[in-house]
């Protein structure tokens, strides 16, 4: 590692990479023909295609967004990006047929332990495409569909075509035009009508090489009263020069389904976390987001909720933990477009060592949505005082029924709590990194049991050498 | 920059998302007419204006344009020989304006009353408070409801003082008002209320920010709108604390009333905050009114519509609670009060 990587990524724990054994990789920067020919390494249907070449237009046409951080958006080099990199010639089902050096990678992360032990089935992407995939079989027999994105569009490109881009369309923004213009590997997820999937389903994204760009595309179907629990981990090496990920997420909660999607991302601190995740409830549905940002140099993400049905609920926990050179740009978004609609958002975040962490929101509630509930809380921690904390939250109320409520504190770690702790032996350090815990803690209960341990760990060691 | 060196905002821009620029410039938007002042009476008597030498910093389209299309200036200065002072502004014709500035030297309170008929109106307020004051400054909005204003002001407090800020916007057709206070010094102190009356298709656009720029500096801000018929109240609040700016304590709250289906409420209270020893809060809620209070209301003897009436009084009203100065106090609930009455 440069000594320059490893000033940017400190103690950063997932920070090794491989050696690069690429079967196939493009040249750096995007053209029409870049786009084009990862379609057609793909064998993609034309509509496809078509969608792909829009989306690069678009991009290429729209500015930068002149919101957040411009400063590190301006600073990413879109001609240095490799847009596809396939490590691996196929999807393996087994794990013993996965390249060596890859299934090295996932062991060290302890993907396979987990899923033979909690997972209801696992997608392992490496760079731009699964190499491993797996499902439960009582899963498959009850017609649950959890396949990589690619193999995904391959096999059931009728339901894919249905929904793609339908809940985020190209057009959206600048990065989800990015994402439908170069997209490769992600979730593709059916859950037939009534079925509960009992336990997670998880996907692990890895960057591997130097300045990749991974553009994950997840869609997500949960039929009437069906549910699901989609767990993503994200993680990269360290390197001294900039990566990017840029994700699309679109669910789909038919009537009386429920979605929850939870994230834990810790991509090393060069890696540009530009994310766009919405999802849409139908009547009674529940869609929940629980997404913890703990790495990454910038990360844009606003998990959104359109409650277009009847009695659909949103749910958004979303914790941000931003150290040394970097911003969590972090948020959620509810729209409330039918009545009796209710939702909660709570948002917790952590600034360190001068990192920035901001809550951008906003909850929109339609002229015809009567009824509707919704509550907001912020809450934000300095740990000192070269960090920084921001709070932009929007409340737009066209109904006059509606009944909203938004607070936000930003604070230090309170002295009392430090001193109760440290009179009870703990030293300033340990006690600091109880607190942290504690105030994360909404956040932790909400992820499964191997999630929320991990999670802990990786704060304890992000708040070692944070006293002094 | 002058004006038409500027960029013209867009949609795009926080302080322009809900009112554009071309909604509240009085011609088009990338001319700069010669607008005459106001009348302003300064406790009973007529004062004139005099040619502007002050730098304003034109960085801002909405100061740059008030302070180019109108060169003239009312200064006023609070000392020891009026200290409880009140001040009328009257429009009329197609378009009026207004700059004034307060040098506050000594404890005291200012009373503001806008009125008059002009189509298009802009005012632009400036005040300085120096070390160790105490200043209530009330405003009433009571212009013709065919009126579009834009409204400036900039406040720098000094060290140890402190200003009650006390706002009642009930009168114009659209509004936007851009209030930004400086706190300079340590122990400096802004308590800003704000009560919002919409109705008919009354537009109130309010954009307030605070400023942390010394330590030990406190402020609180209460906005309080009540929307009714197709009146549509915006409320942003940007609250920065700056570096270096310890032991600050900060809190914002925005409530809106929603009394009809058609009225619109948004309320966006912005933090931005850089400095870890602080405390900083703000807070939002929306909701109509609470039928537990009507149906009391009810019970003793009130009919629907005037019950609702005076809870949406009682909500207003509430805002100037916490008014220290009894001038201040009294002045926003009397305007406030009559204008009920005259309503019904």
């Amino acid at each position: 590692m440069s000594e320059d990587a490893s000033n940017a990524v400190g103690d950063y724990k997932y920070g090794f990479h491989d050696p690069e054994n690429a079967t196939i990789r493009f040249d750096k920067g995007l053209t029409e023909q870049v786009v084009r020919d990862i379609s057609e390494l793909k064998n993609e249907p034309e509509w496809m295609t078509e969608i792909r070449v829009k989306a690069y237009h678009h991009f290429m046409d729209r500015p930068m967004p002149n919101w957040g951080n411009c400063s590190m958006l301006d600073s990413i080099d879109f001609d240095n990006v490799t847009y596809f990199l396939r490590s691996s010639e196929q999807t393996e089902k087994n794990w013993d047929d996965v390249p060596d050096d890859i299934k090295n990678t996932f062991d060290r992360l302890g993907i396979p332990e987990a899923e033979q032990k909690w997972l209801g089935g696992v997608t392992a992407q490496y760079e731009s495409e699964a190499v491993y995939h797996s499902i439960r079989e009582d899963l498959e027999e009850q017609g649950v569909i959890f396949l990589d994105m690619d193999s995904g569009l391959k096999e059931y490109p009728e339901l894919v075509k249905k929904y793609f881009c339908t809940v985020v369309p190209y057009a959206d923004n600048k990065f989800s035009a990015l994402n439908t213009a170069v997209w490769s590997g992600g979730s593709f997820i059916y859950v037939p009508k009534g079925v509960h999937v009992e336990m997670p389903v998880q996907a692990y994204f890895r960057i591997n090489a130097k300045n990749m760009g991974q553009f994950v595309r997840t869609l997500i179907i949960a039929d009437e009263g069906s549910s699901i629990h989609y767990v993503e981990g994200c993680t990269a090496p360290t390197y001294s020069t900039d990566s990017l990920h840029s994700a699309v997420v679109e669910l789909i909660a038919m009537d009386g389904a429920k979605i929850r999607y939870s994230t834990v991302q810790n991509w090393s601190a060069n890696v540009y976390n530009l994310v766009t995740k919405r999802g849409i409830a139908h009547k009674n549905a529940v869609v929940e987001w629980v997404d913890g940002n703990i790495g990454s140099k910038l990360t844009m993400k606003y998990p959104a909720v359109i409650l277009k049905g009847e009695g659909s609920h949103a749910e958004i926990i979303s914790v941000a933990y931003a150290g040394e050179g970097q911003h969590q740009d972090a948020g959620a978004k509810v729209h409330h477009l039918a009545s009796n609609t209710t939702s909660n958002i709570l948002s917790k975040s952590i600034s360190k060592n001068g990192g920035r962490s901001s809550y951008r929101g906003l909850l929109k509630v339609n002229p015809k949505a009567h009824g509707c509930r919704s509550k907001v809380v912020c809450d934000a921690l300095m740990l000192d005082e070269d960090s920084r904390s921001d709070t932009y939250p929007t409340m737009e109320v066209s109904n006059s029924s509606a009944d909203l409520e938004h607070e936000a504190s930003v604070s230090k770690i309170s002295g009392d709590q430090l001193f109760y702790l440290m009179s009870r032996g703990f030293s300033e350090e340990e006690a600091m990194g109880l607190i942290v815990n504690g105030f994360f803690e909404p956040f932790t209960r909400e992820l499964p049991m191997e999630y929320a341990v991990e999670l802990n760990k990786l704060l304890e060691l992000e708040m070692e050498g944070a006293i002094g | 920059m002058s004006y038409l060196e500027l960029p013209i905002p867009n949609r795009s821009e926080h302080l322009w998302r809900y009112t554009p620029w071309s909604k509240v410039h009085p011609t088009q938007v990338d001319a700069v007419p010669e607008i005459n002042s106001a009348n302003v009476m300064f406790n009973g008597e007529l004062v004139d204006a005099i040619t502007n030498v002050a730098e304003i910093s034109k960085t801002d389209i909405s100061r740059a344009f008030l302070v180019e299309s109108n060169s003239y200036i009312h200064n006023i200065t609070i000392d020891d020989s009026n200290a409880n002072s009140e001040i009328e502004v009257i429009t009329d014709g197609e378009m009026n304006s207004c700059n004034l500035h307060f040098e506050v030297k000594n404890s005291g309170s200012i009373r503001v009353r806008l009125s008059g008929e002009s189509k298009w109106f802009g005012i632009s307020i400036t005040g300085n408070l120096h070390g160790n004051v105490n200043l209530s400054f009330a405003i009433v909005n009571d212009l013709s409801k065919n009126t579009t204003m834009l409204r400036c002001e900039d406040w720098d407090i000094a060290r140890d003082s402190t200003l009650e800020y006390g706002e009642l916007s009930m009168g114009g057709g659209r509004i936007k008002s851009d209030i930004r206070t400086y706190l300079k010094g340590t122990n400096s102190t802004l308590m800003q209320n704000i009560a919002v009356n919409c109705r008919d298709s009354r537009i109130d656009d309010h954009h307030i920010e605070i400023h942390h720029l010394s330590g030990h500096s406190n402020s609180s801000l209460t906005v309080k709108s009540a929307c009714s018929d197709k009146g549509h109240a915006i409320g942003t609040g940007l609250l920065i604390i700056e570096e270096n700016c310890d032991k600050s304590d900060a809190g914002q709250v925005f409530k809106n009333l929603l009394l009809s289906e058609k009225a619109r409420a948004e309320a966006i209270p912005e933090l931005e905050v850089l400095s870890d020893d602080v405390s900083a809060a703000h807070g939002a809620a929306s909701s109509s009114v609470d039928l537990e209070q009507i149906h009391y209301m009810m019970t003793r003897g009130f009919s629907r519509d005037d019950a609702q009436t005076e809870i949406v009084e009682g909500f207003l009203i509430s805002s100037f609670a916490k008014t220290k100065n009894e001038y201040a106090k009294e002045f926003l609930i009397k305007a406030l009060s009559t204008n009920q009455n005259e309503w019904e």
